[in-house]
């Protein structure tokens, strides 16, 4: 399992996966999501698992950890 | 115990049966997927394409949502012997599994006596011809219906500058989406967009003369460059005709998704999802749901039933959502139509609202308009403070 990030560019803020996943994801008040810090590896919970499958623009993605820093930036400007 | 078939067959490249394909893999499922889809598109999304799409260049692009390990065969499903589990094709002959599945989804409904050259939205091929009308230069359109889609597509194709016209026999926006409520804000939204609506009309005649489009609604003729039909969705059982599967209202199944015979019985490894299966209610009636989420839920629930456990999937309360006017729209639960609306959260300056329709209860229906996050606290069950 990768580390969890959200795509800013896909994410239309369905807030899908903070109903389903509070505890490891968080949403604006536009309704954009992010990975609450901390929480980018628990992938492998299943109220995660099921987030990511229920994202209806698959925007939230796994990476490998070794360009972590760099993604991380991505998500924050999103 | 668990019902694992080997060799599954599944006809429609659709959501549905991509979650059930990558929810089967996830349980650890080693057998074999036969996907085949008519449409030269699939795999593709479809809420973009009244929306997105149109306000852009380029092709459909492959829905992100297709495992990529599966690849989709070209093919037309043309007929289905039950008892063998063998699918009839047009390309590839007889399909023969253990499992087979449908998803063919639904089909634009067509106005009777429609002439050629109106236009509609379903397919990724419908989509581009209604953009490449526009981009040569169509400055107005007649929309014939206005639910979640002849509403987007009028918002978007006012975005575009075109003059849009919207005709419903309903006397609302969304009447089905929104089970009769919100009537007035959606005219609203409607009519600030500068939309024009005619509601509680019938079409009586759509003709072409030259180059503009009659369309003669009770007492008014209204003229345009384009007419787009957008009067609904039918399930795509024609090829199931001659089958003896019950496709009284689409593919009538089990609450489950198990499709049923024509006398009742189940048809044994016979299953169907997404908007062509209509699953039986506690009081014994079908239904359909035409929605996105529930359609990934029968995929799921189908792959879990495979793999042996019992889903929670279909427990969920239905959800739905549509973008319009520069508003998300969201729908929790089903919204009981004689149920009491009440606003309960507002923010005038982003056209923010949420609502509760019926029950403060536990099982109360929510309307979020650019509010997702109160809607999701809401839907929760959860205080809509912070």
């Amino acid at each position: 399992m990768g580390e969890l990030w959200v795509d800013g560019g896909r994410c239309q803020g369905h807030a899908r996966c903070w109903a389903l996943a509070p505890e490891t994801f968080e949403i604006d008040e536009e309704g954009y999501a992010h990975v609450i810090p901390g929480r980018e590896n628990s992938g492998d919970e299943p109220n995660v698992r099921k987030a990511i499958r229920n994202c209806p623009e698959r925007a939230i993605l796994e990476r490998e950890t070794d360009d972590a820093g760099e993604k991380a930036e991505e998500v924050s400007t999103s | 115990m668990t019902h694992l078939p080997d060799r599954v067959v599944i006809i429609g490249a659709s959501v549905a049966s991509a979650m059930l394909i990558e929810r089967s893999r996830e349980l650890g499922f080693a057998g074999e997927f036969i996907v085949m889809d008519s449409d030269p598109n699939a795999p593709y999304d479809r809420p973009p394409l009244s929306k997105q799409f149109l306000l852009a260049t380029g092709p459909v692009e492959p829905a992100e949502w297709w495992p990529e390990a599966t690849p989709i065969l070209n093919a037309k499903a043309i007929g289905l012997l039950t008892d063998k589990r063998t699918v009839l094709t047009d390309k590839l002959g007889e399909v023969v599994a253990d499992a087979v599945v449908i998803a063919t989804g639904a089909g634009s409904i067509r106005l009777p006596n429609e002439p050629a050259g109106v236009l509609s939205l379903r397919t990724a091929e419908d989509a581009l011809a209604l953009r490449n009308a526009v981009d040569a230069g169509a400055a107005s359109a007649i929309i014939i219906g206005a639910g979640t889609i002849g509403a987007e597509l009028a918002s978007t194709l006012a975005q575009r500058g075109l003059a849009v016209t919207v005709v419903d026999f309903a006397p609302q926006p969304m009447q089905r989406f929104f089970s009769g409520h919100l009537g007035e804000e959606a005219k609203a939204w409607m009519h600030q967009a500068g939309v024009v609506t005619h509601f509680g009309v019938a079409v009586k005649s759509i003709q072409k003369t030259d180059a503009q489009w009659t369309v003669q609604v009770s007492g008014l003729d209204l003229h345009a460059d384009l007419v787009i039909s957008a009067v609904g969705a039918r399930p795509n059982t024609g090829w199931l005709t001659y089958s003896d599967l019950d496709i009284s209202n689409g593919v009538c199944c089990t609450a489950d998704g198990k499709a049923l015979l024509t006398t009742g019985e189940i048809a044994n490894g016979i299953f169907a999802i997404g908007d062509v299966s209509a699953r039986q209610a506690e009081d014994g009636t079908f239904r359909r749901f035409e929605s996105w989420t529930q359609a990934q839920r029968h995929g799921a629930a189908l792959a879990e039933y495979f793999a042996g456990f019992e889903s929670m999937e279909l427990e969920q309360a239905p959800y739905g959502w549509t973008e319009q006017f520069g508003r998300k729209v969201q729908v929790h639960g089903m919204l009981p139509p004689a149920g009491e609306l009440v606003q309960v959260y507002a923010a005038e300056e982003r056209n923010a609202a949420l609502y509760r329709v019926g029950s403060a209860e536990e099982d109360a229906a929510w309307i979020g308009v650019n509010a997702p996050r109160q809607f999701s606290r809401a839907s929760m069950g959860m205080s809509l403070l912070s």
